[in-house]
């Protein structure tokens, strides 16, 4: 195992004989320079009522991939601007009319609902298909090779338990089963869910001509959301107290004289705040770590695997410092604590292959660029 | 002649990374790879923005890339042949600048919020058709009426006395809005009163205790909707009651309901453009905050169309301070402490007897 020193000019040849290479992802990214870059993009996102956003991402993404470099080569990105904007103005549509649709009427949400099922899986395999087909290293795209009967195989099933169970209660809100059952509905397939995507967005994905792979992991997502489900238990309890405490301190200080049995009304919302960002500080760190680390320990591209040394305690830490500087500073930290995720968890990745990882696609690695003009044409970056 | 930069160049049907050279002479890159040497005119090729640390891509339009690992050099060289960075880039590499346009981006949020979102959504209440309006305040009706609103049990005496004094003045006072007047009352057996009001604009409710109190309340629904519960008729004088109504028309006449759905929707996209970096969550603060504020504005223009309607009557603001002061002694009697404005729908009751009638 020779572990590639980032700094170290990329030779091609040299690597090629070696039998096992181990590459480090490193990134490069800086807060304080990714600060100038968000400022910008805000302001302008902002004064142009938001049209500019799909710039901004186009800027924002492109300095995330050229600063992430794997053997020495930077990633690059290669969106169109415009392209993701017809995207965003038909997302924007289609969650205006989820989110209304039902104060209208039921026959309108209903509708609406439909055509969300009909259209949900098409977007996503187009969004999936935009983003790696714009995505390359070493002057090679990433793909997608996602078909229509697939998409829907995989991603309305997801659709319709979600709506089912989100908007199942809106109805029968007095129907105690029902609201259980749909909560369940909700909780019991998420890790389900979760794999399905995962392992549809890994296994379809491609480098130049080589195919990613993908292992399912299912019970291993299920253990992972258990222990995380614990942690999320442990941070309510936590909150919880804090807000007993919070209420506390407030019938302590006099400030409140009968505090404690009729607790005044900023006790509340505050300590619930508190406790939610508690139960997010306590279970994203290791829900996210253990994804990561499961989802790409499943994926192969060829003979190439990817290791993810990630510690939940250190990104809890990470989280924890994140969190409180960003709401310390009103939401201005924000892009310090951005680049802070990205390295650790970008860094934390490596890539292990029998035969140098450099020399994949390098044969007859033709690029179908059919699908991929359609993707450009109609972009569409829904953040999945 | 600037160079030679050492980059890799790839064709991009393969992965495979040729070492080249590049040079600039005047505005022609020249680049060597693999023995040839080639020209091509710098504004025919495509490069990629500058950042600090990471290396210039170079697109050719023959479809290459050379990937020139020495960026900020490449930079240099680039920008000293007469092709500088965009303006946006240039903005976000001068520290004034950036200084400039944190500045602005505050003054454009707090602009924005105080003014932007408010006008934009006077502007698109006043333009929703009335028929969509009168759907969505009928939905919201029946939506309340299968969760957690009974007909009225008042007398039907009494009910008309109610809306025959009000139809006459509300005659004079919007004569273009044909109002409907709904009475109910709040289910006795349901514990929980809060209601799901997302924009209803609600009128005075002291937390029902269990349930045994009925509702003190009336509130407006789009499509000139008011819906007056029986719990208000029954504790307040028929002045009182004429003037919560009058309340109830300026939110009408004034749009309100449209506006406070429209408002929601403006302060979720400010909040999604400003913080959209990051997820949902962080953003729903301000927002809660924000529609709180709004709803507090609201009401207190209601507040004024109410004084201004009770003069049809030649009554004076007294009537519906007179309510105000009842809620207060509602208030108190069920020891429910003030609610601090900030976390509030309604301006703070004293305030507002306050405002309206400074000589109480």
């Amino acid at each position: 195992m020779t572990a590639a020193a980032p700094e170290s000019p990329p030779d091609t040849g040299e690597r090629l004989g070696l039998a096992s290479v181990e590459t480090s992802l490193v990134f490069t990214g800086d807060g304080a320079e990714y600060f100038r870059i968000w400022v910008v993009n805000t302001l302008i996102t902002l004064l142009t009522l938001g049209a500019y956003s799909s710039w901004a991402k186009v800027r924002r993404t492109r300095y995330l991939w050229q600063n992430t470099r794997l053997g020495g080569f930077a990633f690059d990105y290669h969106a169109r601007p415009i392209a993701i904007l017809r995207g965003r103005i038909l997302a924007l549509g289609l969650f205006g009319a989820y989110t209304y649709a039902f104060d209208f009427s039921k026959t309108a949400g209903i509708v609406v609902l439909a055509a969300l099922c009909v259209v949900g899986p098409w977007l996503f395999m187009r969004a999936q298909q935009f983003k790696l087909a714009n995505t390359s290293w070493r002057g090679l795209r990433f793909g997608f090779d996602g078909r229509l009967p697939e998409a829907f195989r995989v991603v309305l099933p997801i659709l319709i338990l979600w709506f089912s169970a989100t908007v199942f209660p809106v109805w029968y809100a007095d129907d105690v089963p029902v609201v259980l059952w749909s909560q369940l509905a909700v909780v019991l397939p998420l890790p389900w869910m979760h794999h399905r995507l995962k392992r549809y967005q890994h296994a379809r994905a491609s480098y130049g001509d080589r195919a990613f792979s993908f292992a399912p992991m299912l019970l291993r997502f299920y253990w992972v959301y258990l222990k995380g489900t614990l942690l999320v238990v442990l941070g309510g309890v936590l909150g919880a107290l804090a807000i007993a405490g919070s209420i506390g301190v407030t019938a302590a200080l006099g400030l409140a004289p009968d505090a404690a049995s009729d607790p005044p009304i900023v006790a509340i919302v505050l300590g619930t705040l508190f406790a939610a960002a508690l139960v997010f500080v306590f279970s994203w760190p290791y829900l996210a770590a253990r994804l990561q680390q499961t989802t790409w320990s499943a994926t192969r591209l060829g003979g190439v695997r990817f290791e993810t040394r990630i510690r939940a305690w250190r990104l809890f830490w990470l989280t924890l410092q994140n969190v409180f500087l960003t709401v310390a500073t009103l939401g201005f930290y924000w892009p310090y604590a951005a680049m802070r995720f990205a390295k650790y968890r970008i860094e934390c990745m490596t890539v292990l292959g029998d035969t140098p990882f450099i020399a994949a696609g390098t044969h007859s690695g033709q690029v179908g660029a059919s699908g991929e003009g359609v993707a450009d044409a109609f972009g569409l970056d829904l953040g999945l | 002649m600037n160079g030679p930069f050492a980059a890799w160049r790839f064709d991009g049907r393969t992965a495979e990374a040729h070492p080249a050279s590049l040079c600039i002479d005047g505005a022609t890159l020249v680049i060597e790879s693999g023995g040839s040497t080639r020209r091509v005119p710098i504004a025919e090729a495509s490069i990629s923005e500058r950042f600090a640390a990471t290396p210039r891509m170079v697109r050719t339009p023959g479809g290459e890339t050379f990937e020139v690992s020495d960026g900020p050099g490449f930079t240099r060289a680039i920008e000293a042949a007469g092709f500088p960075a965009s303006a946006v880039v240039r903005l976000q590499g001068w520290g004034p600048a950036v200084a400039g346009a944190l500045a602005l981006l505050v003054a454009a949020l707090v602009l924005a919020y105080t003014h932007g979102v408010p006008a934009a959504a006077r502007w698109a209440a006043h333009e929703t058709p009335r028929a969509a309006q009168e759907r969505l305040g009928q939905a919201l009706l029946d939506l309340l009426d299968e969760k957690f609103l009974a007909p009225s049990a008042l007398p039907v005496d009494v009910r008309e006395a109610v809306e025959t004094r009000f139809a006459s003045a509300a005659e004079l006072a919007a004569p273009s809005h044909r109002v409907r007047l709904e009475f109910r009352r709040d289910r006795p057996t349901e514990p929980e009163v809060d209601g799901p009001e997302p924009d209803a604009a609600a009128e005075e409710d002291p937390p029902a205790d269990g349930g045994e109190e009925a509702s003190v309340n009336a509130m407006s629904l789009p499509g000139d909707i008011i819906v007056l519960l029986d719990g208000l008729v029954d504790v307040a004088d028929a002045d009182q009651v004429f003037a919560v109504l009058g309340h109830e028309l300026g939110h009408i006449v004034l749009e309100h309901s449209m506006q406070t759905f429209y408002r929601s929707a403006g302060v979720a996209a400010l909040a999604g453009l400003a913080w959209g970096d990051f997820s949902g969550v962080a953003a729903g603060v301000p927002i809660a905050l924000g529609l709180l504020h709004y709803d507090r504005e609201l009401e207190d223009e209601a507040d004024d169309f109410a004084v201004r309607f009770l003069t049809i009557e030649r009554l004076g603001p007294e009537a519906l301070c007179g309510f105000f002061d009842l809620i207060l002694e509602l208030e108190e009697e069920m020891g429910v402490d003030g609610i601090p404005e900030f976390l509030s729908t309604h301006p703070d009751t004293s305030d507002r007897i306050g405002r309206l009638c400074p000589e109480w």
